[in-house]
């Protein structure tokens, strides 16, 4: 009885992910996929999410600061590598961010790139403090959940 | 004559009538634009009448001139016998006269000259004529003179004492003859002594009548005393008997004196017209014609006078061979005119002008009405085909814009898929929404346009009905659910399973009919039901009955606050669809094993009539639009369509094809208690032997793991248990009902009784009302029952059937004893199968695994085991779709590049599959693929050219791995790229379960052994 408060508390957190529209479905289903074998599956996705994707931001920044002219091609390259790794996790924010940015890049705005890539940059980081924080109390009821089932 | 004439008549009208009746008979026949006879010769109307009228003068002036010629032939000969009738009657009193003159000359001889003395003198004479005159009525007197000669004359003279004097009563002067009157009637006395010879016409008589022995007559002459014209009339009296044939000698010598009388003709003739008929109209004239050239007038006057046109001749004999006299009669006015002959004949005229005008009208009066009947034919004619025209116009634009739309559509959807803004989105999803509104009521005046037109044409295919209703209903279940409303079907038992019909269309009039009933239903229930048209036949009796005694019933259930008569036990507009009857429908159906009957009915008829039955309880229909409710876009109320929305179009449609399945479609509707909506229609049996293609038919395959449980239902209401029943029981599941709790308890039997002999249900269904309204209590006690009484083999499964259900509801029905599921109404078989599979854990996977494909059990039992190559150039995508894989039991491995998957599946290898993202640096998907085909297809050659050896042990297949794109962007031109490069399939990069499982599927299906072998 006393684990569910904690609980309570993470499904609530996420929930307000979902509701601030940061999060879609894909989320969930990822959820879905860690089992037994693989309990923390998602915190291990979504780790792997930064840590490859704090590498195409520096490149997207790079291309970006390269300024006369930009490549807008390789932007648009990185920014559907980027796009897809974050649908892949459900960060619904951010990929509309991206969707955003290839349109411009399409386009050929330059300053609509800027503006997109700083947003982006802005959703990608508030996004990262909450899934440590959600995973951080999940991870506190977590090991117990785990200690519970005979491994 | 007069009949003649109307024979005429009636002659003359047939002619002209028996045409004019054929041509418009003709004209009825016909049809056509063709100008009939009397139009073609409208000129000759004018004409007809001219010639009609000329003829019918004719006519009549030949009429008249009959008729006056006959009155003429009857003048004549009228004229004719009377004066013969006045010729005969004066020579028969003429010759009575002169007959008595003769016996008067006889009687002188007699007396005078065979006596001695002689017995009469001139006293005797006259009083004797006198006394006798009656007899002569026509002589004014006679007279005697006797033969003296004129040796004699002296001895006599002086005998009779006075001498012979002439007619100018003079002394006579010598002669050789005298013949003095010596007797005479006393009115001609004054004749007495005169010489009767003397006067010239008097001896002519005179000496003729010695000579011949007979009475002779004068010339007519002016008599003396009257100076009216007369005849003198004498007689010889001979003094000695004659011999028999005397000689004039011997008559001279013996003649003694004569006797002499005068005719007053005049008068005489008078006398005889008088005592005559009819003397006035007739004038008479008598003539003496012994000298034939100069007629001397004996009567009338000598003027020639009165009608000269018409006379008659007429003999008369007044016994004087020498002297001839004639009567001419004449009449003494003219003919009068013929007036009735006139009047006839005018009346008749104008009769047959009045006849010829009524033609002549009635002709022009024909010939306007054809003509108008023409024009409106013509206008006719045009109008339809305007309205044709129309019709087709609207089903041509209609069409024309359905196919833009469906590009706009199309695009919109794909444009939703794509990354949007929320406003976008919203804008978006507003867009696609009105466009399908848009569609929907296009589509829907194409129907009614192609109605019109005649061209919508209904399909026959084999369908089943149940499982089309139960799709309708689920449509609509979302919507009813939020409004609270009971919502369910009933089929009979009777209606086959498979119908011969149009689907589409059967589905569009339930779905705009059950779709109108939740548009305008706040509260209460919508039922649709069905049945054999026929067997309304003895329920309808007994709606009567309820309607009957009905009327306080109903007052009574009012005012108890409840009517569990119907479905949800709001007052229905319609009666028939409450318990009472429905009752009878289903003990009906229970009197038969439903096999027996099933088959009984298919086989029996070529076609069923169905009768859909759409109950709800809605706001109802006002009366005053109830006559004009099927009317295209006109709905009940202007105001209805700003609260509720909609055309108004549908039930037109619904009406229309309703009509074209060879049905009827009727209401009943009170405003404020509901209406209900019910039609028939026909369909054809569906006969087994016609093999059909079986997978056309939409047939829902039912799972058949529930066929012998048994089943309690409790509700209070019976209509809505006979649906739950009814869903049970296509599912095979035997069910009784109990209206309550208690009752089912002891349907079930209390503690001590034999179980075999009782109902041992293996699931209780719940209705929740009935739970709720009952005590808890009631069911911890059973559930006690039970567990105390161990003879149970299982304790019963216990369902909730609900409507819509809070958290806290199910919270504490859950602590009550309820499964984990309940059973969300509206109530579909399918449903109700899903949920029981999920209550009772049985046969899951084989009754899911086809029906249900998105089911992760029936993926893992593909996957499982298998080993699969992801290659992705993302990490995170990378380990997703590993981690995907995985769960599902296949054996993952992953590549980052294309380059290191080629690497990887060198031949040989032992993947399975291969998941290949396309946009990768480097080598992209496609270029992979290519080349692995490219590999495979060498090996594959090598293999051919050392078939002999290695033939046989791997005969089975040539080399092909499963590619699998991953994509994000699912467009068909992606796809047609994938085919093209040598792909099998593409799932979509965040993997959908559904998805992955229909791209696997397709071909893990078929090699499912080959691991295993």
């Amino acid at each position: 009885m006393e684990r569910s408060q904690p609980r309570r508390q993470v499904a609530a957190m996420k929930q307000s992910l979902f509701d601030q529209g940061l999060l879609d479905e894909q989320f969930i289903q990822l959820e879905e996929l860690s089992d037994d074998a693989n309990p923390n599956f998602v915190e291990e996705i979504v780790t792997l999410y930064y840590r490859d994707s704090s590498r195409l931001i520096s490149s997207i920044e790079q291309a970006l600061k390269e300024r006369h002219p930009l490549d807008f091609n390789k932007l648009d390259t990185l920014m559907h590598q980027f796009k897809g790794s974050s649908s892949s996790i459900g960060a619904k924010k951010v990929k509309a961010e991206c969707t955003l940015f290839r349109e411009y890049c399409r386009t050929g705005n330059a300053e609509g790139c800027m503006k997109s890539f700083q947003q982006l940059k802005k959703e990608y980081a508030s996004l990262r403090k909450k899934l440590e924080a959600y995973f951080q109390l999940a991870r506190q009821t977590g090991p117990m959940d785990s200690a519970c089932r005979p491994k | 004559m007069g009949l003649g004439l109307k024979m005429k008549i009636q002659e003359m009208q047939q002619k002209h009538h028996v045409p004019v009746a054929l041509r418009m008979h003709d004209q009825n026949g016909t049809q056509k634009r063709k100008y009939t006879f009397i139009q073609k010769n409208r000129a000759l109307i004018p004409l007809f009448l001219f010639v009609w009228i000329l003829v019918m003068s004719y006519f009549s002036w030949f009429v008249f001139n009959k008729m006056d010629a006959d009155d003429k032939v009857r003048r004549k000969e009228f004229l004719e016998t009377q004066c013969d009738q006045r010729a005969r009657m004066l020579q028969d009193q003429f010759s009575v006269s002169v007959n008595h003159v003769h016996a008067l000359a006889i009687l002188v001889s007699t007396f005078h000259y065979y006596r001695h003395p002689s017995a009469i003198d001139q006293g005797t004479f006259a009083e004797y004529t006198a006394r006798t005159a009656f007899e002569r009525p026509l002589l004014s007197g006679v007279a005697y003179a006797q033969r003296v000669v004129h040796s004699e004359r002296e001895t006599f003279e002086k005998q009779h004492g006075w001498i012979i004097k002439t007619m100018e009563r003079e002394p006579s002067q010598l002669r050789d003859e005298y013949a003095p009157v010596i007797f005479a009637q006393e009115t001609v006395s004054y004749l007495e002594s005169i010489d009767m010879m003397s006067g010239k016409e008097d001896r002519e008589n005179i000496l003729r009548a010695r000579a011949t022995g007979k009475a002779v007559l004068t010339s007519p002459f002016r008599l003396l005393g009257s100076h009216h014209l007369g005849v003198v009339l004498t007689f010889p009296v001979y003094k000695s008997k004659l011999p028999l044939n005397p000689t004039l000698e011997e008559r001279i010598k013996a003649t003694a004196g004569y006797v002499g009388g005068s005719f007053d003709v005049e008068s005489l003739v008078e006398n005889l017209l008088g005592q005559l008929a009819g003397n006035q109209a007739i004038l008479v004239n008598v003539y003496d014609v012994t000298n034939s050239s100069t007629p001397l007038i004996m009567y009338g006057s000598q003027y020639e006078k009165g009608d000269m046109s018409l006379v008659h001749e007429s003999k008369l004999d007044f016994g004087d061979p020498y002297r001839n006299h004639t009567m001419i009669c004449r009449y003494h006015q003219k003919a009068p005119t013929n007036w009735m002959a006139l009047t006839t004949v005018s009346l008749v005229f104008v009769i047959l002008l009045l006849i010829g005008y009524i033609l002549y009208g009635a002709g022009n009066h024909i010939v306007k009405v054809e003509d108008d009947f023409q024009e409106m034919e013509e206008l006719k004619v045009r109008a339809e085909a305007a309205d044709v025209a129309k019709s087709q116009f609207l089903a041509t634009v209609s069409h024309e814009i359905r196919t833009p739309m469906n590009g706009i559509l199309g695009m919109l959807g794909l444009l939703l898929d794509t990354e949007l803004t929320s406003t976008q989105r919203d804008y978006a999803q507003t867009a696609q929404a009105c466009g399908k509104a848009l569609i929907t009521l296009i589509n829907e005046v194409l129907d009614r346009a192609k109605i019109e037109a005649g061209k919508l044409e209904l399909e026959a295919v084999p369908f089943d009905i149940r499982s089309i209703l139960d799709d309708v209903l689920s449509l609509f279940s979302e919507k009813s659910r939020h409004k609270g409303l009971e919502l369910a079907v009933f089929v009979s038992d009777k209606v086959p399973d498979i119908v011969m019909g149009d689907p589409g269309r059967f589905r569009q009039i339930i779905t705009n009919l059950v779709g109108n009933s939740v548009k305008f239903t706040e509260r209460g229930h919508i039922f649709v039901k069905v049945h054999l048209a026929e067997s309304t036949k003895p329920t309808t009796n007994g709606t009567c009955e309820t309607y009957l005694n009905g009327v306080t019933d109903e007052v009574g259930h009012i005012s108890g606050g409840c009517n569990s008569k119907t479905l949800s036990g709001c007052e229905a507009a319609d009666e028939r669809n409450n318990w009472e009857n429905f009752k009878h429908l289903i003990a009906d159906e229970e009197f038969l094993s439903d096999s027996v009957k099933k088959v009984a009915c298919s086989e029996a008829y070529d076609q069923v009539r169905l009768m859909v039955c759409v109950e709800d309880t809605g706001i109802g229909i006002p009366f005053s639009a109830q006559d004009r409710i099927f009317m295209p876009f006109v709905q009940a109320d202007s105001s209805t369509s700003r609260h509720y929305g909609g055309t108004g179009i549908g039930l037109s449609i619904s009406k229309c094809l309703v009509e074209l399945m060879g049905g009827q479609i009727n209401f009943i509707s009170r405003p404020q208690v509901g209406s209900t909506f019910s039609f028939t229609a026909n369909f054809g049996t569906y006969k087994k032997n016609l093999k059909t293609d079986v997978k056309k038919l939409n047939v829902e395959d039912l799972p058949s793991s529930f066929r012998g449980l048994r089943a309690i239902v409790v509700d209070g209401k019976p209509v809505r248990a006979a649906v739950t029943r009814y869903h049970l029981k296509r599912l095979g599941i035997q069910a009784k009902v109990a209206n309550h709790i208690k009752k089912a308890v002891s349907l079930c039997g209390k503690n001590g009784s034999l179980a075999s002999e009782l109902f041992q249900p293996d699931i209780v269904f719940v209705e929740k009302d009935s739970w709720f309204s009952g005590e808890d209590g009631v069911f911890n006690i059973w559930q006690l029952d039970w567990k105390q009484n161990g003879h149970m083999l299982k304790i019963p499964q216990m369902i909730l059937l609900a409507t819509n259900i809070s958290n806290g509801e199910f919270d504490k029905a859950k602590a009550t004893g309820f499964s984990d599921t309940v059973i969300m109404k509206p109530l579909r078989s399918s449903m109700v199968a899903a949920c029981l599979q999920q209550v009772l854990g049985m046969g899951k996977k084989k009754q899911l695994g086809k029906d249900m494909p998105n089911a992760p059990t029936f993926l893992k039992s593909l996957l499982c085991g298998k080993k699969m190559l992801v290659v992705d150039d993302n990490i995170v995508n990378r380990r997703v779709a590993a981690g995907a894989l995985k769960k599902f039991g296949a054996d993952v491995k992953c590549a980052e590049s294309g380059k290191a998957a080629l690497e990887m599946l060198q031949l040989p290898h032992n993947f399975d599959a291969c998941f290949m993202d396309i946009q990768m640096p480097e080598m992209d998907g496609f270029e992979a693929t290519r080349r692995i085909r490219m590999m495979e297809s060498k090996a594959n050659e090598q293999e051919m050219n050392g078939e002999c050896e290695e033939g046989k042990r791997r005969k089975r297949s040539e080399h092909h791995l499963p590619i699998l794109a991953m994509t994000a962007d699912v467009i068909h031109a992606t796809y047609e790229e994938c085919l093209k490069c040598g792909m099998d399939g593409y799932v979509s990069k965040p993997f959908e379960e559904e998805n992955l499982y229909q791209a696997v599927a397709k071909f893990f299906n078929s090699n499912h052994i080959s691991p295993a072998s």
